[in-house]
C-alpha cells in the first residue's frame, strides 16, 4: 500500500512537468505583452517598457526562460507575480481557502442530492420519479453553471431577496470556531448564505452526472444473480438495497466522483467571476487578462496537483469498496 | 399676569424665535431645507477591480488609483469642473520660462501616524517613482524632470518643493496629478505600509474581497463625515446593478446603457452623470491603402452618423464628438462642429476617390457588449457607401498588440487621460510618438503645434494652437472622434452630497465642494 503510494506521487513528477511545460508556453504564445498591459495603453513609453522588459528577463529566449522558472519551481519557488508585485505562493494560499470551501460545499451538495436521487430513481424504475429525476439530471449537466448562477442570483437576491447576490461571507470553519467559542450564529448564517447559491450553481453539473451514474450503476448491480440470490433468501427490500447493493453501485460513481473535485476546482473559475468569489479561479481569469504569467503558471499548476492528488486518493479508497482490487 | 408666568411665556417665545431662525438658517433661498449632514456611516463602493497594490506609485489602473486617492494626497488636483486646484501645494510658480515650477506647501498636513508633511517627503515621492530600480508604472510621467530639490521653511515660513524641467512644460501641472505623497520611511521599517495624508486611513486589505479605510480624523480638509469606506471588487457589471439594487454595495459606475432606464425607475436610486476627459475614436490604418487616401477617410468620416451611435449603443451615457477635444476640457471649442452626417457627401468623396467601387475591410474592436453593438451599427453605416466590414474581436492583451504594431485596417478604441489638451493629444497625432501613433498620422504643421503648444505657458495661446491641431486632424480623418463618455454614477438615495468627476476618479472628501455623508434611516 505505502509502495503504490509512493509510486502513484512518481507518477506524478511528469504529469506536473507536461503542465507546467504546457501552461509556460500556451501563456506566452498569446499575444499580448504583460509590462504593455500592466503599463496602461495611455501610459506606453517605448523606452521604459523594453527596459521593464530586459529587467524582467522577458526579453530572452522562451526556453531559457522556461530553465529558470522550472528551477525557482524544484526549490519550490512559484515566481512573482507581475501585476501583485507578490510572490505567486503567497496569492495562493491567500485564495486558496476560498476555493476549497466553495469546491468542497458543492461537492458535498452533489453528494447528498445526486447519490440517493439515483438509487431511488433506479428502485423505482418506470415510475415518473425517475423520469423527472432523468429529467433534472440532464437539465443540471446541459445548463451552463454561471448562466444557472446568473438565475439563482435574479430569483434568490433579486425577487425574493433571501439571500446576498455576491461576496464571500467570511470563512466557513471561521464561523464554525467562532459558534464554539460562542461568537454566536450570526457569522455561520452570514458564511452559508454567501455560500449557498454559488455552491449551488457550481454543484449542478456533478449532482445531474451523479443521479445518472448511480442510477446506471445500481441497475448492472440490482441486475446481478447475487442479488437474485438474495431476494431468494426472502431478505427484505431495504436490506438488498442497501446492504448488498448500494456498496458495490458506488464504485464507479466514487471513481468519477473523485475526478469530478478536480475539476469543482477548476471549474469553479467562471463561477467565482460572476459570483465575485475571491478564490484562484478569479485570480487565475484576471491572471490570463493581465498575461501575469507566473500567477497563470502557478494556479494551474495548482489546479493539476489537485487533480493528481485527489486521483491517488480515489484508487485508495477502491480498496476499501472492493476487496478485489490489489496494489501489488 | 404673575411675574412668574411672564417670564414662562417670555421663555416660550425665546424658544419659538430660536427655532425659526435655526429653520431660517436650514434653509436656502427657494424655501428647501438643506439637510445638515449627518456623521456616521460606511460608503460600500463596488469597484470594477480589485486594487493591484495600495502603493500609489505601483498603481497604474483607474480602480486601484481611487482607492489610493482616499488614503494618499497629490500636490494639485482638478475640481469638478476641471481646473487645477491646490492640494498639497497652496500654491505653485512658474520660473525660468517654464522650466522650474516652485510648489509651496500646506502647513497644516499630518501623515495618518501623527507625522507633518515636509519637502522631504515630496521629494522622496519623486525620487521613489523616478528610481528605475523601483519600476513604478508612473515613471515615463516623470521622464520630463531633471532634479527636484526641496526646501525647509524656516520659523513661519512653509516648505517649498522646486520641481526642474528637462524643457520647459506648459502641462506639466497635469502630470502633478498623479504623483500622490508617500512620507520618508522609517530607517528600521521593514514593510511598505499605506500611511497617506489623505482623508482616509488604511483599514484592512482582503485581496478580491474588500479594502476597508477608516476616516482619518486630522486630515487637513476637515475630517469626513462618513466613518469608513468600504472598496468591494465586482468585476461583472450585471453584479454591481444587482449588488446596488438589494443594497449589498452604495455606489457603483459605468453603468451600462442597458440599465439605465431600469436604474433611473427605480425609486430611492439616484442616476448622475458628467462628461468625461476621453473620447472615442474609429482608428484608420493611413499606412495601409486605401486608407492612405484622404478621400477615403474623409468619406467614412461623413457615412458615420455619430449621434445615432450614442442614441442606440449609448443612451444617457455619453455625447457625439466632434473632435478630440471633450467639453470637459479648457481648451474645448464649442463653435466646432465635427463632420456632419451626409451619406450624399460621402458617396461624393467616394467616387472622387481611389477605390470608387468600394472595398472590404477588417474592422478590430476589444470586447465588450457596447463595442460590439457599436461595430454592428458602424458596419451597417459604411455598408451604404460600399465599404463591407468585417467585425474582428479581440482580447484587450491581444487588442493592443494589434494596435501597437498597426496590424489593423480600421478599429475602435477609446483614449481616457485628465482633461489637459498635451495628455488628450499629443501620443496619438505626433508623428515622433512612434508607439501610440497607431493610424500611422504624420504631418508637420501638427507636430509643430503640438511641440510649441507644450512649451507655451500662456494658456489662451496654448487653447488657440490645440483648437487648430483639433481642425487639422478632423479635416484629415486619421480618426473620426466618435463619442465622450460620461462617467454615470448611481448610487441609493441616502448617499448625499455625493457627485462623479470628469476623471472618474472619487472625490468623498476634498478641498473642494461639499463631503459626501449618508443619511440614516
Amino acid at each position: 500500500m505505502t509502495l503504490f503510494a509512493l509510486r502513484r506521487l512518481l507518477w506524478a513528477v511528469p504529469v506536473l512537468l507536461g503542465v507546467s511545460i504546457l501552461v509556460f508556453t500556451i501563456a506566452r504564445v498569446i499575444p499580448g505583452d504583460p509590462v504593455l498591459i500592466a503599463t496602461g495603453l495611455e501610459r506606453a513609453d517605448p523606452k521604459i517598457l523594453a527596459e521593464t522588459a530586459q529587467r524582467l528577463g522577458l526579453d530572452r529566449p522562451l526556453w531559457v526562460q522556461y530553465a529558470d522558472y522550472l528551477g525557482d519551481l524544484v526549490r519550490g519557488d512559484l515566481g512573482h507575480s507581475l501585476r501583485h508585485r507578490r510572490p505567486v505562493s503567497a496569492l495562493i494560499l491567500g485564495r486558496l481557502p476560498a476555493t476549497l470551501e466553495l469546491a468542497t460545499a458543492a461537492f458535498l451538495l452533489a453528494i447528498a442530492a445526486g447519490i440517493p436521487l439515483g438509487v431511488v430513481a433506479a428502485v423505482r424504475r418506470g415510475t415518473g420519479f425517475e423520469h423527472a429525476a432523468i429529467l433534472g439530471a440532464v437539465g443540471g449537466m446541459s445548463v451552463p453553471a454561471f448562466w444557472l448562477g446568473l438565475l439563482l442570483i435574479l430569483l434568490f437576491s433579486l425577487q425574493l431577496g433571501w439571500l446576498p447576490a455576491t461576496a464571500r461571507g467570511g470563512s466557513l470553519p471561521g464561523a464554525f470556531a467562532a459558534l464554539l467559542t460562542g461568537g454566536g450564529l450570526s457569522p455561520l448564517w452570514r458564511s452559508l448564505s454567501h455560500l449557498l447559491l454559488p455552491a449551488l450553481a457550481l454543484a449542478a453539473p456533478t449532482t445531474g452526472l451523479m443521479v445518472r451514474m448511480t442510477r446506471s450503476s445500481m441497475l448492472d448491480v440490482l441486475g446481478e444473480d447475487y442479488i437474485l440470490a438474495a431476494r431468494a433468501r426472502g431478505l427484505s427490500e431495504r436490506t438488498i438495497v442497501y446492504r448488498h447493493a448500494l456498496k458495490n453501485a458506488l464504485v464507479p460513481v466514487v471513481t468519477i466522483a473523485g475526478l469530478f473535485l478536480g475539476r469543482l476546482l477548476g471549474g469553479a473559475v467562471v463561477l467565482e467571476t460572476v459570483f465575485a468569489w475571491p478564490g484562484i479561479g478569479r485570480m487565475a481569469v484576471l491572471a490570463v487578462r493581465s498575461r501575469d504569467y507566473a500567477v497563470i503558471a502557478g494556479t494551474a499548476l495548482m489546479v493539476a496537483v489537485g487533480f493528481v492528488v485527489i486521483n491517488a486518493a480515489v484508487d485508495l479508497v477502491y480498496a476499501w469498496l472492493d476487496p478485489r482490487v490489489c496494489y501489488d | 399676569m404673575s411675574l412668574r408666568r411672564r417670564s414662562i411665556l417670555s421663555m416660550l417665545l425665546m424658544v419659538v424665535l430660536v427655532i425659526t431662525a435655526l429653520g431660517a438658517i436650514a434653509c436656502n433661498n427657494e424655501g428647501e431645507t438643506v439637510p445638515e449632514p449627518e456623521t456616521g456611516g460606511t460608503l460600500v463602493i463596488g469597484n470594477n477591480a480589485d486594487v493591484d497594490s495600495l502603493d500609489p506609485h505601483l498603481a497604474a489602473d483607474l480602480y486601484t488609483v481611487r482607492v489610493c486617492d482616499q488614503i494618499f494626497d497629490t500636490l494639485i488636483r482638478l475640481d469638478f469642473s476641471g481646473d487645477y486646484v491646490g492640494s498639497l501645494a497652496e500654491s505653485w510658480d512658474v520660473a525660468d520660462e517654464g522650466r522650474t515650477w516652485e510648489l509651496t506647501l500646506r502647513q497644516d498636513v499630518y501623515f495618518h501616524d501623527g507625522e507633518p508633511l515636509t519637502a522631504d517627503d515630496v521629494v522622496h515621492s519623486f525620487r521613489r517613482i523616478m528610481d528605475p530600480e523601483f519600476d513604478s508604472p508612473r515613471r515615463g510621467d516623470l521622464a520630463g524632470v531633471d532634479g527636484v530639490e526641496g526646501i525647509t521653511g524656516d520659523g513661519d515660513d512653509p516648505d517649498r518643493v522646486n520641481i526642474t524641467l528637462v524643457e520647459p512644460n506648459g502641462a506639466f501641472l497635469s502630470t502633478l496629478l498623479n504623483i500622490h505623497i508617500v512620507p520618508v520611511p522609517d530607517a528600521d521599517a521593514r514593510e511598505w505600509v499605506p500611511v497617506g495624508s489623505g482623508p482616509f486611513k488604511f483599514g484592512e486589505w482582503v485581496p478580491e474581497e474588500r479594502v476597508a479605510l477608516e476616516r482619518f480624523a486630522d486630515y487637513w480638509g476637515g475630517a469626513s463625515p462618513l466613518e469608513g469606506l468600504v472598496f468591494r471588487p465586482i468585476p461583472e457589471v450585471s453584479t454591481r446593478v444587482v449588488e446596488l439594487e438589494t443594497g449589498g454595495i452604495h455606489l457603483m459606475d459605468e453603468v451600462p446603457g442597458e440599465d439605465m432606464e431600469r436604474l433611473e425607475d427605480m425609486e430611492g436610486i439616484e442616476i448622475d452623470s458628467t462628461v468625461g476627459s476621453n473620447y472615442s475614436v474609429l482608428g484608420l490604418n493611413t499606412t495601409r491603402e486605401p486608407f492612405d487616401d484622404p478621400m477615403v477617410r474623409q468619406a467614412i468620416a461623413h457615412a458615420i452618423d455619430r449621434e445615432r451611435l450614442v442614441e442606440v449603443v449609448y443612451p444617457g451615457t455619453a455625447v457625439a464628438a466632434d473632435g478630440p477635444l471633450p467639453p470637459s476640457s479648457w481648451a474645448y471649442d464649442e463653435d466646432f462642429n465635427g463632420p456632419a452626417h451626409d451619406l450624399e457627401r460621402a458617396a461624393n468623396y467616394m467616387e472622387n476617390s481611389s477605390v470608387p467601387d468600394g472595398f472590404s475591410a477588417e474592422l478590430l474592436i476589444s470586447e465588450g457588449e457596447r463595442m460590439q453593438r457599436g461595430a454592428i451599427l458602424i458596419q451597417s453605416m459604411l455598408e451604404e457607401i460600399g465599404i463591407e466590414l468585417e467585425i474582428v474581436t479581440q482580447e484587450w492583451g491581444t487588442f493592443l498588440q494589434s494596435l501597437m504594431g498597426r496590424e489593423y485596417d480600421m478599429l475602435r478604441v477609446a483614449w481616457t487621460t485628465d482633461p489637459e489638451p498635451d495628455a488628450l493629444l499629443y501620443s496619438l497625432l505626433h508623428s515622433g510618438s512612434e508607439m501610440l501613433n497607431f493610424s500611422g498620422f504624420a504631418s508637420e504643421e501638427v507636430d509643430s503645434l503640438l511641440d510649441r503648444a507644450r512649451v507655451e505657458s500662456d494658456v489662451s495661446e496654448r487653447a488657440r494652437m490645440y483648437r487648430e491641431v483639433q481642425s487639422i486632424v478632423v479635416a484629415e480623418a486619421p480618426m473620426i472622434y466618435l463619442l465622450h463618455e460620461n462617467h454615470v454614477a448611481a448610487y441609493p438615495e441616502e448617499v448625499r452630497d455625493f457627485r462623479p468627476h470628469l476623471t472618474g476618479a472619487y472625490y468623498f472628501q476634498s478641498s473642494f465642494g461639499a463631503a459626501t455623508w449618508m443619511a440614516g434611516d
